[in-house]
């Protein structure tokens, strides 16, 4: 399974405390690549399964053409299904691998399906029908095509095609997530974004409101924050 | 100090124009440049004062890098075919700014193609790598691709492999690979697009019928070192 985790010059240091909560929290018995996607290579070693990708420039690419960086990273690098992460998405529980497993495999079956949220982010939508159906143990939510942030970038599986479709150059992540949402939307039943009712993967936003000097720890466990401090991981972003 | 070390074999100079366009821009990305070359390939006086040379009868790639490999002196060595290196800095010259960056800080990195880059290659050099890679991978432990022609090294993990290292041929690819894994060293990855096809804009594809026997030889090589 491929971890496609997008990152910039501007937050390349949180992708230490990343990889570190990453190998803790998420360690399936089965293949991953995890490929980290970013601008100027890394000044420090990455964790001995991550992998670096260079899009190009850092300043060929301000933040309002993120989707242009995105677009680059689907047609050369991204697998037909995937996992799309943040750098500052650390994640702060467990990870249920099986579920994750069992919703990439529900992914490549039904190829409708644009999103698979990882997260609670479509369980707290509004309006989601919340008994879309099962798999395994999972129970599918459907969020609604209009409801607010459709189309949000927390973590989740995503079909590379569909996702191609509905991303448009020039865009910032957060026009992404807004008029992506009245894009797909209007797709209404034919790409549908998925999610469960048992949240297998929690992550904090880290840098959230893309502020990369104010870092909001208040969702990690404090023994994690402990740990980060004491192995140095944090430094320079506290 | 970063080395390029690099194998030469071009006995009908189709890499000629482009060592004229790029030697002076490798020379601003590394402190020296070392090639291992074949005596059949013509211009071996252009280069000898521009590089570090060597020159021998083909005798296999396997030996090629392991000899370019001695000729070097840096902390760290950036390996490549140099068909694939001047390709590289011609397309990709920022990536291979960063390729150069990253291979600091391991002991030994394999530079991969981005699946782009793989699907740039022929139907037939594609399929036998895949099979290759994915064998080896398997052996390896991890997802990778290992025929890229393209590896950094550190000076310490160069002595083991110019000491232990024994394939002949393309099984170097998982070889190296397999031997800075079993010593332990760093290892690190980097995907690249400056490693697509480089054959066609040099002209250098080969016949329908050597290229198959080409890749039939790879593949065998490499299943014997990963098995």
């Amino acid at each position: 399974m491929q971890n496609i985790i997008m990152t910039s010059d501007k937050y390349i240091n949180a992708l230490r405390p990343f990889m570190y909560l990453w190998n803790k929290y998420f360690q399936p018995d089965y293949n991953q690549e995890n490929i980290i996607c970013g601008f100027t290579a890394p000044d420090f070693q990455l964790e001995p399964s991550f992998k670096f990708y260079s899009i190009g420039k850092f300043e060929d690419y301000p933040i309002t053409k993120w989707s242009d960086a995105l677009l680059q990273v689907l047609d050369n690098v991204a697998d037909d299904t995937f996992i799309l992460m943040l750098e500052d998405y650390w994640v702060t529980r467990g990870v249920d691998t099986r579920a994750v497993k069992v919703l990439y495999d529900y992914m490549r079956q039904f190829r409708y399906v644009l999103k698979m949220d990882l997260c609670a982010d479509r369980l707290y939508a509004h309006g989601a029908d919340m008994n879309y159906g099962k798999v395994a143990h999972l129970d599918l939510i459907k969020s609604m095509p209009g409801s607010p942030y459709h189309m949000s970038l927390m973590a989740g599986l995503w079909n590379r095609e569909l996702l191609r479709k509905v991303i448009l150059p020039n865009e910032t992540p957060w026009d992404i997530e807004i008029n992506g949402t009245t894009r797909v939307s209007r797709y209404d039943s034919d790409i549908l974004v998925l999610g469960t009712r048992q949240w297998p993967m929690r992550h904090t936003l880290a840098f959230r409101g893309g502020d990369h000097q104010k870092l909001l720890l208040d969702e990690l466990q404090p023994k994690d924050i402990t740990e980060l401090r004491e192995l140095g991981l944090l430094k320079g972003l506290e | 100090m970063i080395s390029l070390a690099t194998i030469l074999h071009d006995p009908d100079s189709k890499l000629l124009p482009a060592c004229y366009a790029s030697l002076p821009k490798l020379h601003r990305l590394y402190d020296e440049i070392c090639i291992m070359a074949t005596d059949q390939t013509p211009y071996l006086g252009y280069l000898s004062d521009k590089v570090t040379l060597k020159s021998k009868p083909a005798n296999g790639i396997g030996e090629a890098r392991r000899q370019c490999l001695r000729l070097t002196t840096g902390d760290y060595i950036h390996y490549c075919d140099f068909d694939r290196i001047l390709y590289w800095i011609s397309k990709y010259p920022h990536e291979l700014e960063q390729a150069i960056q990253t291979l600091q800080h391991y002991d030994f990195t394999i530079f991969e193609r981005t699946r782009r880059a793989i699907n740039s290659h022929p139907d037939f050099q594609r399929q036998t790598e895949i099979e290759a890679n994915a064998l080896a991978s398997v052996r390896f432990g991890q997802t990778m691709d290992f025929l890229s022609g393209s590896r950094g090294i550190s000076k310490q993990l160069k002595t083991v492999l110019t000491d232990v290292s024994i394939s002949r041929g393309a099984g170097i690819d998982v070889e190296w690979p397999l031997l800075a894994k079993a010593g332990n060293f760093t290892i690190g990855s980097m995907l690249c697009e400056g490693l697509e096809y480089e054959s066609d804009y040099f002209g250098t594809r080969r016949a329908s019928r050597e290229e198959i026997t080409t890749r039939i030889d790879n593949l065998n090589e490499v299943l014997y070192i990963a098995s």
